[in-house]
This record gives structure tokens, sequence and C-alpha cells, in this order.
């Protein structure tokens, strides 16, 4: 009898709970509750300018400033943004986009759309003060953007044949083929222990594979690491290689110190990685990672201390159109933003693609 | 109101406990997946405060002052508020240090007022919140802190999140949970009923069958070949009721072995328990005490003498014998208690009738003492004479021979009944035999009544023999026949007086018999003793018979009779007294057969 009025009597209170407008016992209405933040750490901002316009691409061989594309009224142009006055000072121009710029021990590369073609590019070698400019590639040559400047002004760059081409400035080059199904899109190569690693869809697929390409015996070598590969960069300094990868709803970031090995080491996991880059002395890694809970398409710069494993947030959600800069052992970065104007309702976006400099300190260890 | 069977009880408990469960669950669900939404918006949200602190310090980097900052944040605040409001994708404000809303829009008119956090806020420092239900709206309102690189506070953010998309994901929740929990409560009930149904099969048929053991019905089976507990059970009913029907066979078999052991007893019995209830006895109680179907010793109204052995043994007494006389037998009771280890100390009481013993003890006295009468009479006359005439040295021939024809006389009347006695004995041996030949009864009557001419004249007696004409012939011993015929004309003599007549006639009957018939016209036989006179030592006038010299046993006529029975023939008695005795002899013929007809 008793188990029976405990019984309906817990019955009668759940449908009640149950039919109350299922008002939480958790969180209860009216009632102001103070959150203990759970998100993660930050950096304090020290100092941000933005005063130059153009799209931040490089550090020279020299490291006295950045190289920078941008618009002028005559066409693109490849600037130096000096890193000591922040003044920018024009280097080349073209008539046809330049798509992208690496630097050379003399000079450094660029690669431009070929005029009134724009899906073939051509690569073409400068000295820094433009004395020497060389064309290395032929017109038809470039379909890929895929290349990477190393070394003594030399490139590696996959041509339109699926070839990797290894070229000098002067246009020398030593060809490797690659698989009819590989369509390089980003390249990255250590001339010291002649190991690289190239990304590449096969068949134009969406899905992103991560290859470690070997020269040995005068053989090309390509083994395959990873799929779904989202970024990847690497330090020469420290010949030194890591990776983005989409890992289910998360990305794994690998870093691989030893390059000719496959030793992969998983360093961090996050929720929308994108690019990454690593600081000039490889001590650090700087990736953006997409704002989901923001409107429009924006991205967050986060730093990551390899020595420490620590990561933190830098920047507010903005609107990234460059690779990350940050020179070795110094909290600063240099970045660039697309700043929408008002025509932002019209049909055509223009895109004011500022110089971001940002001096920031890390959050202190709790 | 009548209370609930078994099979209703399984299924509203398996109902109760799904409602529970199923209640318990969506709301345990619902509430999680609430709080859950609440904390994935709040991190959002706390996450575009962040953003927006990150920003302002951007913005308020060059200021080196927190005043300064604020004042910027205070005069900035469109510009500022236009770059922070994609940060959320909710109403923001933004708030100066003393509350003041600088900035506000999505879509409201008017800022939104969120005191109590901003207070709250202002206090803790840390982010607050709240969940406020207001005009049919459920929304989260939140305050951020806006800090400066020294983490002072130099504004607030301001957020108004709607709830609906989360509410309205929980309600639909909560539909689809009731909804399949009702759905599954029904499907639950059909399969409850179902599995309840067939779990309470076998019990049914348990209970039915346990109803037919109860009324006596062994053979039941229960048909249940599952291998599972009900199956386990099941089994072992089934061999438990095997077993009780076959101990129940055995104990019917051996009680009828009992019952038929005791009615083969000579003796009767009773078996009592301590209370004096029959355990056992057979039909001689019905036989001596002409009671039926008692219960107990109690039931005995008019045999106190059982009472009594009962209460003899019942206090101890081990052994107890007494002789009763009830309804004209004369029985012999004897009592001891039945004691076995373990078992309570019952009785038995065995009756057994001596009538028979005591009346032949009593006949075997009348014999001996009627033959030891008989045999003093003749030895003492015998001696008597002999002594005379050795003692007188009698010399007279005429008395001499007369003494000696009395001693051969009473030395034959001896000799005839050791004889007698000797024949008497030799019936009752079970290798009593008769040679069977054909004997023509005619000759052999007329042979005895010759020989029994003489005796009848020396007591002036007249016998006559007339017989019928063609006789078949008889199947019998000649010299037993003789006898028996011999015996009855000498009764017939000893009961007739001097001048009587005794007529020997010899018919057919029934074309199956010869009767033969010995009348005499003597004192005859008084009706009540007439059934007697062919018993052993029995004799109807016991001084007359001695009186005449006669004397005897009183075997004669038993012979007869044993002697007619031997040849399965019949003998029959017509008496009256004083008209005389009519002794009839029927012996079955010989048929002839047809051929010797023929012949």
């Amino acid at each position: 009898m008793k188990l029976k009025i405990i019984t309906i009597s817990s019955v009668l209170m759940i449908l009640v709970l149950v039919l109350s407008g299922c008002s939480s016992i958790f969180i209860p209405n009216d009632t102001v509750l103070t959150v203990k933040p759970a998100v993660g750490k930050t950096a304090v901002i020290d100092s941000f300018t933005a005063a130059q316009p153009g799209n931040v691409r490089c550090f020279s061989n020299k490291d006295q400033y950045i190289l920078t594309t941008g618009r002028s009224q005559t066409g693109y142009t490849v600037d130096q943004y000096q890193l000591s006055t922040g003044t920018l000072v024009n280097i080349t121009s073209s008539e046809t986009p330049i798509e992208s710029v690496q630097s050379t021990e003399d000079g450094f590369y660029y690669l431009r759309q070929n005029s009134g073609d724009a899906t073939h590019l051509q690569l073409i070698w400068s000295t820094n003060d433009k004395t020497l400019e060389k064309t290395v590639t032929d017109a038809t040559e470039m379909t890929s953007r895929a290349f990477y400047a190393f070394g003594k002004n030399k490139a590696v760059y996959a041509d339109s044949t699926n070839q990797l081409v290894f070229t000098d400035a002067a246009g020398n080059k030593t060809k490797y083929g690659l698989s009819d199904v590989l369509n390089v899109t980003d390249i990255v190569w250590s001339e010291d222990n002649q190991v690289g690693f190239m990304t590449a869809s096969v068949d134009n697929s969406d899905n992103i594979g991560l290859y470690q390409i070997l020269l040995k015996d005068g053989r090309l070598l390509i083994n395959q690491i990873d799929s779904e590969v989202i970024s990847m960069a690497f330090c020469p300094e420290k010949n030194i290689f890591a990776y983005i990868c989409q890992k289910g709803e998360k990305a794994d970031l690998y870093l691989l110190t030893d390059i000719r090995s496959l030793n992969l080491q998983k360093k961090l996991e996050q929720s929308n990685m994108e690019r990454m880059t690593f600081d000039q002395g490889g001590d650090r890694i700087f990736y953006s990672l997409s704002a989901d809970n923001v409107s429009g398409i924006r991205s967050t710069v986060w730093e990551y201390n390899l020595e420490t494993g620590a990561y933190f947030q830098i920047t507010a959600p903005i609107k990234l159109t460059s690779d990350i800069l940050v020179p070795a052992k110094k909290n600063t970065l240099f970045y660039s933003t697309s700043e929408i104007t008002s025509m932002e309702n019209s049909k055509t976006l223009q895109n004011i693609k500022m110089i971001n400099k940002l001096d920031y300190t890390s959050p202190k260890n709790e | 109101m009548r209370p609930l069977n078994y099979h209703h009880k399984i299924i509203l408990n398996n109902l109760l406990i799904y409602t529970i469960t199923i209640a318990g669950a969506v709301f345990f669900a619902v509430q999680f997946t609430w709080f859950n939404s609440i904390r994935a918006i709040q991190n959002d949200l706390l996450q575009s405060g962040l953003d927006t602190n990150l920003y302002i310090q951007q913005q308020t980097a060059s200021l080196k002052t927190n005043d300064e900052k604020a004042a910027y944040l205070n005069a900035n605040a469109s510009e500022l508020y236009t770059s922070i409001v994609p940060f959320s994708r909710c109403h923001t404000e933004l708030l100066a240090l003393d509350g003041t809303v600088l900035a506000f829009n999505g879509g409201f008119e008017e800022p939104m007022h969120l005191t109590a956090e901003y207070e709250k806020c202002r206090d803790t420092g840390e982010p607050n919140f709240s969940v406020r239900n207001d005009n049919g709206l459920t929304e989260l309102w939140m305050v951020t802190p806006i800090l400066s690189k020294d983490n002072t506070v130099i504004g607030y953010t301001g957020y108004i999140f709607s709830l609906a998309t989360a509410l309205g994901i929980e309600h639909y929740l909560f539909s689809v949970l009731v909804i399949t929990g009702v759905i599954g409560l029904g499907v639950l009930w059909i399969c409850v009923s179902k599995f309840s149904n067939g779990f309470l099969r076998p019990i049914k048929d348990l209970t039915r069958i346990s109803a037919e053991v109860n009324k006596g019905n062994y053979n039941m089976v229960i048909q249940y070949k599952k291998d599972d507990e009900i199956g386990d059970l099941t089994a072992v009913y089934n061999t438990m009721t095997q077993n009780i029907n076959n101990v129940i066979m055995q104990l019917k078999s051996e009680r009828q072995r009992l019952g038929s052991v005791l009615a083969s007893l000579d003796d009767g019995l009773i078996a009592l328990d301590r209370d004096g209830n029959i355990i056992a006895s057979n039909s001689y109680l019905k036989t001596y005490f002409n009671v039926s179907n008692p219960k107990s010793v109690y039931d005995f109204r008019y045999q106190s003498f059982l009472r009594d052995i009962f209460d003899s043994l019942k206090q101890g007494q081990d052994f107890i014998s007494e002789e009763v006389d009830c309804n004209g037998l004369q029985l012999l009771l004897t009592g001891s208690p039945i004691r076995e280890p373990n078992v309570e100390e019952n009785y038995m009481i065995i009756i057994r009738n001596v009538t028979a013993t005591k009346t032949f003890e009593r006949e075997q006295q009348k014999f001996i003492s009627s033959v030891s009468h008989e045999l003093r009479t003749p030895l003492t006359t015998i001696i008597g004479y002999t002594d005379m005439l050795k003692r007188r040295n009698v010399q007279d021939p005429q008395l001499l021979g007369s003494s000696l024809d009395t001693i051969n006389h009473e030395g034959h009347r001896l000799v005839r009944l050791v004889d007698d006695l000797l024949s008497a004995n030799s019936t009752q041996a079970t290798e009593f035999t008769v040679r069977l030949t054909n004997v023509d009864l005619d000759a052999l009557l007329r042979g005895v009544v010759d020989q029994m001419r003489i005796k009848c004249w020396q007591k002036e007696i007249e016998i006559s023999y007339k017989a019928e004409r063609n006789l078949k012939d008889v199947l019998g011993d000649y010299d037993r026949l003789s006898q028996i015929f011999i015996n009855i004309i000498h009764n017939a003599m000893k009961y007739s007086e001097p001048g009587g007549i005794i007529d020997v006639v010899l018919t057919e009957e029934n074309n199956q018999y010869l009767s033969v018939s010995i009348r005499d016209f003597g004192v005859g036989i008084d009706p009540a003793k007439k059934d007697f006179i062919f018993s052993a030592f029995y004799r109807v006038d016991e001084d007359r018979s001695r009186s005449n010299g006669e004397g005897g046993a009183g075997l004669g006529l038993y012979l007869v009779k044993q002697v007619v029975e031997k040849h399965n023939g019949k003998i029959r008695v017509d008496s009256e007294v004083g008209e005389g005795t009519n002794i009839t002899v029927l012996l079955p013929v010989v048929d002839e057969p047809e051929d010797a007809h023929e012949a």
C-alpha cells in the first residue's frame, strides 16, 4: 500500500514537472546567474595599425621588409612593406593579377596570370631591385598556383602536364613526372633534405591529399601521408613541417620534426582550423579559425606554441585575406584583411586589403 | 472491488514502470537539452564577448589610460558597435561603465534595459546572464565586461538572444518523446499482454492440473516443452505428480493386497490407533458383530469387550486374551500393541471363532466318554464272567456254555466297536478311497437283508425286501455299500421294539437315481435332533442305545453319510416320534451305452 502511494505520487510529480511548461530546473527563469567563462585564453593587444593597403605575402630574404601585392591605378603591384618604417615601396607591377609572391636569396618569384588567359599562369623571377627579371615558365606551362621558392633563387612548381619542375632563376629545369590523376594545389621543398610535401586532389575531387615527395637516385618518390588536408606549412629554418587536416567535425594539426620520416605528432585539435604558418624561427604556429558565431566570413587568429603546447586567440574575427607572418621570437603579426566598403550591397564587392600590424602580449599561464 | 489478477498486475506494473521511466527520461532529456542549449548559447555569447574585447583592445591599443579608453568607447560607440555587431547573431548593445546604452540595434526600436544583468556584472566583474520570459518571448540576456589590457572594465556588452529556436527544438523534442512514449506504451501493452499470456499459460495449466490432482486425477501432464525456468518447473511438477500417482497406485495395490490378506484370514482383525479409530479390519467384523463399516472401536455398541480390550492395551498391557459369547458364537479375542520405531503405537485385536473347536472339544469329550463307557461295558462283562469262571471253577456245562457265549458276544461287540472307530477314522483320512465298479444294487440288498434277517429274527423283528424289476446298476464300492445298508438296518433294529417291522425297498427315481428306503416303525426321532443323527459320535437316545446291549460310538450313520457322499449320492431322513423312521439313500445310476440297450 505504501509502495503504491509512493509510486503514484512520484508519477504525478513527474507528470506535473513534465507538463509544467518544461521550465528548466537547472536554469531558473528571471534569475541572474554568473557565468564562469569556459572559452579559451586570449592575448592582450598592445598595439595595432592598419595603415597601408596590400596583401601580405612573405618576408623578404633579409627580413627587412615584407613583400605584398596590391592594386594600383595601372594594374597589379608587388610592393615592399618596410618593417621599420611601415612604408610601402613598389617593386614591380603587372597588367594581370599577381597570384602569389615568394622571396629567394637574391630576389623573389611571383606568379601572375597570363595576359588574356586567366587559366594559365607564368612564373617570373625578379631581383629585389627589379634590375633583372626572367619569366621562367612558358606561356602554357602553368595552370596550377602551386609553386615554392627555395635556396638560391630556385623554385619548384607543378606544370600543366602533371610534372614537377625544379627550376632556377635562369630557367634551367629538371622535370619529374607525377601521376596523371594528381592535381597539385600546393608544394613546399627542402633543398637540404631533398624532401618536400605537396597537396593534391585526385581527379579534381574535393578531397585534398597530402604527399611526401622524395628525390632519390634521380627518381621522384611519392608517399601519401593523409587526406582531407586543409593547409600545410614548412619552416626551412628548422626543417619542420606541419599540416591541418579535417577529422570528423574537428581539425587536427600534425607536426613532422623529421621531414624524411613519417613520424607524425598530433599537436592540436580544434574545430574550423584554416590556414597556418610557422613564425620565422619555427617556434610557433599561427593559424586561423573560421568564426561560426559571427556574420559573414571571418576568422580569428591563434598562436600555438610548439614548446609549451599553449594556444590562445590573438585577434577578434577579421576578414583575413593573407597568411599570417610573424617574425622569430616576436609577438607581432603581419596580415591583411579585407575591408568591405559601403558598396557591400552592390553586385561588385570592393575589397580594400589592408596590411595590419598587431603587437600583443601572450596571456599569463595559470 | 475484486483484486487484480496476476495477468493484470503484470501489465499494470510494466506499464507503470514504463510510464515512470519514460516520464523521467522525457523530463531529464528535455531539461538537459534545454540546459545544453543555454550552455551553447552562453558559450557563443561569451566568445562574442571575447571577440569584442579583443577588437576594442585593438582599437584602443594606442590609448594609454583606461579612462581614455572608456571615453573612446563612449565617443566612438556607433563605429565600434558597427564593427562588433557581426561578432554575434543577436541583439547587441554597447553599454558604458555606468550602464548607459551607448549603441544598440538588432531590430529593436528602443534599447533593452539589461539592468539586473549589468548590475551583477558590474558587481562581480564576470559575465552574467538570465533567462527571461516576457510577453511570450523567451530570451537569454547576457552582459559581459569589456576589459582593457590590464583587465580593467571600460564598458559592457549586452546581448539578447532569442531562445525561440531552442524552445522550438525543446518543444519538438518533448512532443517527439511524448508521442514515442505513448506509442511505446501501446506497443508495450500489447507485448506485455501477449507475453504475460504466454507466460501465465503454463501457470494456468499448472493451476488447472493441480485442481485435477486435488480431485484425485494423478495422470495429468502439463505440456510445456520450452527450456526455461517454467519448463523446469513443469518438468518437476510432472515428475512429482507421476511419482505421487505411482505411490498412490502402489499404496492402493498394497491396500488391496492387505485387504486380500485380511480377507483371507480365517480370523477377524481390527487394527486401532491410539484414539480408537480403526486403521484396518476385515469382513469378519460384520459376520461376528453385525456392524457395517465401523470407524472406531466405539461404534461397537453391543461389544463392550472390544472397548475393554482397547483400554487395557492403551494402558500398557502387552497382551490380553479373552473368550466371549457373542451372537451364539464363541469367540477368542487376543489383543496386543503394535510398536514400530518412529511410529505412533497402535493396537491389534484378533477375533477367532472357536465355536467349532469348542463343539469339537465337547464332542470329543463326549466321544471319549462314550467310547470309554462302551469299551468298559463289554470288558467289564468279559472280566466279570472270566473271573466268575475262574473263581468258581464252574463245571456245569450249561453255565459254562452260556458264560462263554456271553464272553464271546461281548468280545464281538468290542470288535465291532473297534471296527466302527477304525472305519470312522479311515473316512477322515484324505486317502479314503472307494473302489468303483458297476454294482447290482438289488443283489447287494438281497444279500444284506438275508444277512440281517437272522439278527432281526433274534430280536423278533420282521424284515422285508422289495425291489423294482430291471433296475440299472450303480457305480460304487460293493463292500462299503454293503456296510452302510447293514448300518442303517442295524440302526433300525436298535430303535425298533420286538414285533416290529423293517421294510427295505429299492426303486428307481427320476431315471437318474436308485432309491433305497429302509423303514422302521420304531420310536422315531425328535425333529429337533433329526439333523444331528449323521454327526459323528451322536446318539439320539444315549440310555436306550446302551441299555439294550447294542451301544455304539454314534458313528454308524455318520459313516453311512460319508460313504453315500463319496458315491455322489444323497441321504434323507424322514421320522416322526412314535411312528418310526425312514432313511432313504439315493445313488446315481450308471448310464448304459446305447448299443448295450440295443443289444
